[in-house]
C-alpha cells in the first residue's frame, strides 16, 4: 500500500458517507465532520480487518456505520427499512462504480502510450475515487431529489431485492474467508462479478426510471391539490351564498311585517320589527361577511383557502373572529406546504381553545413589518395558567390526543426552517402565538 | 414627562385630559403638560417642544379617516423611538393587532369601558410610563440579530436561554417563550449578565434567586430550577458571589 492507496481508502469512505447522507436528506454535517467520519471509518476498518483477517467485515462494518448515521434522521421520521435501503444503495453503487472506473482507467493506461508504471502504483485507484467524489459533489442536488422520489416510486421493492442480491454478490467478490462464503466464492466468484455489474446497470436504470416516474406523480399530485383548493374555495362561496339566501328569506318576511305596520300606522309594531329582526341581522352581516372579505388581500391561494376554511369553522362554533390583513400579501416567506400546515395547526388549536372559553374570541393577523412576515393568532382561553414549554412536548394533551401532537409537529416544522421564529405568550385570558418569517433569509436561500 | 392626546371629539378630549390629570395627581406622577388636539400635524409640531419619551393617547379613527391615528403613530415612531403609544378606540374592530406590532404600541383602550375600568387601564398606562421613564436610561433590551432571526425584548424579562435542538434555541421569559435559530455560544457573548451554567443553558444572572451547590442547581426568581454542570460550577459560584455583593441573591450550601 502506498500513499495513493491510503488516500483513496479514506476518500472512498467519505464517498459512501456522502452519498448516504444525500440520499436520506440529512444536510446538517459540515465538511469537517464528514472528513472526520471518513478518517475514523478508515482507521477503524484497518484495525478490524488486520486484526480479524475477514475481508467480509469491510462491507458489514460500513453498512452498520451508515445505519448508525441514519439514526439521526430516524428521529425525524425516516423508517428503518428506507435507511437500510439507502445504506445498501450507497455501498453497492459506490463500490461498483469504483471498480468499473478503476478497470476503465487501467485499460486506458495499457492501450495508450503512457508508461505502464502509472497504471500499477495505486494512482488509477486514487483518480477513480477523486472522480467519484467530484461527481457526487456536483450531483448532490440530484441525488437528494432521487432519495426523496425513489422510495415512493413503483420500483422501490423490486430494487430493494436487487440491492440485497447485489450486496451478496459483493461479499462473494471480496474473497471472504468464512467457511461457507469462501466455498461459495470459489465456485461462483466470477459469476457474481458479472452479476454485480449487471445488477449495477439495472439498478442505475431503475433509479433513473423511478425518479422520472415520481416527478410525474408529483406533478399530478400538485394538480390534484390545486383542484382541491379550488373545491374548498367553491364550498366556501356556497356557504356564503346559503347565508345570503337565508338572509333574503328573513328580509322578505320582515318586509311583509313592516309593510303591515306601515299600512296600519302602527309605530309599535314597526319598532318591534326593527328591534327583533333588523338590528341583529345588520350585526350578523356586518361581522361575519366583512371579515372574510379581507382575505382578498392575500394573494396566495393556498393560504387564502386554509384561512377561509378555518375561519368559517370558527364562526360556526360561535366564535367572534377578527381578521387583520392590512396590506396585500403576495407570497409566503416559507415553503408553502409547511406554512399551510403550520397555520392549520395554529388555527385548529386556537379555535378549539376559544370555543371552550368565556369570551369566545379569536384574532388572526397576517402582515409584514421590518422585513418580517408575521402571522399572529390570539385566542381567549379558559385556563388560568399555561405551561408554555410543556404544550410543545410530544405527549402533552389537554383533552384529546390530537391536540398535543399538533403543537409538537408545529414545533418540528418551525425547527426545520432557520428563518422561522415562534413566539408563544400567555396573558390571561389571551393566548398568543406569533410566527415570524424572516423574508431576506428565506429569499436569499431560494436564489442560492 | 409629557402627555399627548389625539381626539376629535372635544368633550371626550377634555374628559380624558381631566382623568389623566387626576391620575397623575393621585399617584404623584410629575408631568410637564397634557396636550390635546384633533389635528395630527399640531401634535407633531408640539412634539418639538417636548422632551423625548412622551406618552401618546391616540384615537384610531378621526373624522371618517379610519387610519389617521395609526398613520400618526407611525410618524411619531420616526421621531420618538422610545415613546409610549396607546390607541383609544370605540370598537375593537378598529383596533387590529397588526397596528400594535407595527408601531410597538403599548395597548388599546376601549372607549366603551365603564368609568372604573377605563380609569384602571389609563392608570396602568401612566404607571408603566413612569417606571420606564424613571430609569432614564436608554432602553435595556436583549437584542439578538442574525441573518435568520431578530429577537428583541426587555432584558429584565429574560430568564434563560436553552438549546432545543440542533441550531435551535428557546428563550424563556416572563409569560412567554420564543423559539428561534441560533447558537448558545453567540448568546453568551451578548451581555455580561448572561452566563453559561450548563452545556445547554445560558442564564440571566439578574434572575437568579439562589444557587444550591449540593445538587448543582440554580433556582430562579420565577421558581424555575436550572441545572449547573460540574465544569462550570466554579464560574457560576463566582457570578453568584458578585451578585451577592450587589445583594441580588444567596448561596445555599
Amino acid at each position: 500500500m502506498n500513499i495513493f492507496d491510503l488516500t483513496a481508502f479514506v476518500l472512498i469512505g467519505i464517498c459512501h458517507i456522502m452519498l448516504y447522507l444525500q440520499l436520506i436528506g440529512y444536510a446538517r454535517f459540515t465538511w469537517k465532520s464528514i472528513l472526520g467520519f471518513g478518517l475514523f471509518l478508515f482507521v477503524f476498518l484497518t484495525i478490524v480487518l488486520s486484526a480479524t483477517g475477514y475481508p467480509e467485515f469491510n462491507l458489514i462494518i460500513m453498512l452498520l456505520f451508515l445505519l448508525g448515521l441514519g439514526l439521526l434522521k430516524q428521529r425525524e421520521g425516516l423508517p428503518f427499512a428506507q435507511s437500510l435501503y439507502f445504506a445498501l444503495a450507497s455501498l453497492f453503487l459506490i463500490t461498483l462504480a469504483r471498480m468499473l472506473l478503476m478497470d476503465l482507467l487501467f485499460r486506458i493506461v495499457i492501450h495508450s502510450s503512457l508508461p505502464l508504471s502509472i497504471g500499477i502504483g495505486g494512482l488509477p485507484h486514487l483518480i477513480a475515487v477523486c472522480l467519484l467524489l467530484l461527481s457526487l459533489t456536483l450531483l448532490r442536488k440530484k441525488t437528494g431529489k432521487l432519495g426523496r422520489f425513489v422510495t415512493t416510486g413503483p420500483l422501490y421493492y423490486v430494487s430493494y431485492v436487487l440491492l440485497a442480491a447485489g450486496m451478496m454478490a459483493l461479499i462473494l467478490i471480496s474473497s471472504p474467508s468464512v467457511g461457507i462464503l469462501a466455498d461459495l466464492s470459489r465456485t461462483y466468484g466470477n459469476a457474481s462479478l458479472i452479476l454485480a455489474i449487471l445488477l449495477f446497470l439495472v439498478i442505475l436504470l431503475f433509479f433513473f426510471l423511478s425518479s422520472h416516474l415520481s416527478k410525474e406523480k408529483m406533478q399530478l399530485e400538485y394538480k390534484r391539490n390545486t383542484d382541491k383548493e379550488l373545491l374548498d374555495y367553491m364550498e366556501k362561496l356556497e356557504v356564503m351564498h346559503e347565508e345570503l339566501a337565508s338572509f333574503r328569506h328573513d328580509y322578505l318576511n320582515l318586509m311583509l311585517s313592516l309593510d303591515q305596520g306601515v299600512r296600519n300606522r302602527d309605530i309599535a309594531q314597526i319598532e318591534q320589527v326593527y328591534q327583533d329582526v333588523i338590528k341583529p341581522a345588520t350585526e350578523r352581516i356586518n361581522h361575519a361577511e366583512y371579515e372574510l372579505v379581507k382575505l382578498a388581500r392575500i394573494r396566495v391561494p393556498a393560504l387564502k383557502s386554509i384561512l377561509s376554511i378555518k375561519i368559517i369553522a370558527a364562526q360556526r362554533k360561535g366564535i367572534t373572529v377578527l381578521l387583520d390583513v392590512p396590506h396585500q400579501v403576495q407570497k409566503a416567506a416559507a415553503p408553502l406546504a409547511d406554512l399551510v400546515r403550520m397555520i392549520a395547526i395554529l388555527l385548529d388549536n386556537a379555535v378549539e381553545e376559544a370555543a371552550d372559553s368565556l369570551e369566545k374570541e379569536l384574532e388572526v393577523a397576517f402582515f409584514e413589518a421590518d422585513g418580517q412576515q408575521l402571522f399572529i393568532v390570539k385566542n381567549s382561553c379558559h385556563q388560568q395558567e399555561v405551561d408554555l414549554q410543556a404544550i410543545y412536548q410530544k405527549h402533552y394533551t389537554n383533552k384529546e390526543e390530537q391536540r398535543g401532537l399538533g403543537l409538537f409537529s408545529l414545533k418540528r416544522l418551525v425547527d426545520a426552517e432557520p428563518n422561522i421564529m415562534l413566539e408563544t405568550a400567555f396573558d390571561r385570558p389571551w393566548f398568543t402565538q406569533v410566527l415570524r418569517l424572516n423574508r431576506a433569509a428565506y429569499e436569499g436561500k431560494g436564489t442560492e | 414627562m409629557s402627555i399627548f392626546i389625539l381626539e376629535d371629539d372635544i368633550i371626550q378630549a377634555e374628559d380624558l385630559k381631566r382623568v389623566l390629570g387626576g391620575i397623575c395627581a393621585n399617584r404623584q406622577i410629575p408631568y410637564d403638560f397634557i396636550y390635546a388636539t384633533a389635528k395630527g400635524e399640531r401634535l407633531l409640531d408640539k412634539m418639538t417642544e417636548a422632551a423625548m419619551n412622551a406618552i401618546y393617547f391616540l384615537d384610531v379613527e378621526i373624522k371618517g379617516e379610519q387610519h389617521r391615528g395609526f398613520q400618526l403613530a407611525q410618524q411619531i415612531r420616526e421621531r420618538d423611538e422610545q415613546g409610549i403609544i396607546v390607541f383609544i378606540t370605540t370598537h375593537y374592530e378598529f383596533a387590529p393587532i397588526s397596528y400594535q406590532y407595527m408601531v410597538s404600541a403599548l395597548t388599546f383602550i376601549d372607549k366603551g369601558l365603564d368609568e372604573e375600568a377605563r380609569y384602571k387601564s389609563l392608570e396602568a398606562c401612566l404607571l408603566h410610563y413612569q417606571s420606564s421613564n424613571s430609569k432614564s436610561l436608554p432602553a435595556d433590551d436583549f437584542v439578538m440579530e442574525t441573518a435568520e432571526a431578530t429577537v428583541r425584548l426587555p432584558f429584565a424579562e429574560v430568564e434563560y436561554i436553552m438549546t432545543a435542538g440542533p441550531h435551535r434555541l428557546e428563550l424563556v421569559a416572563k409569560n412567554r417563550i420564543i423559539h428561534f435559530y441560533g447558537q448558545l455560544k453567540k448568546i453568551e457573548q451578548l451581555d455580561d449578565r448572561l452566563i453559561r451554567c450548563h452545556q445547554s443553558y445560558v442564564v440571566n444572572v439578574e434572575q437568579v434567586q439562589a444557587y444550591h451547590s449540593k445538587d448543582r442547581q440554580l433556582t430562579l426568581k420565577s421558581g424555575t430550577v436550572i441545572p449547573v454542570s460540574r465544569r462550570l460550577a466554579s464560574q457560576v459560584r463566582a457570578a453568584v458571589r458578585t451578585g451577592e455583593e450587589r445583594g441580588n441573591f444567596h448561596e445555599h450550601f
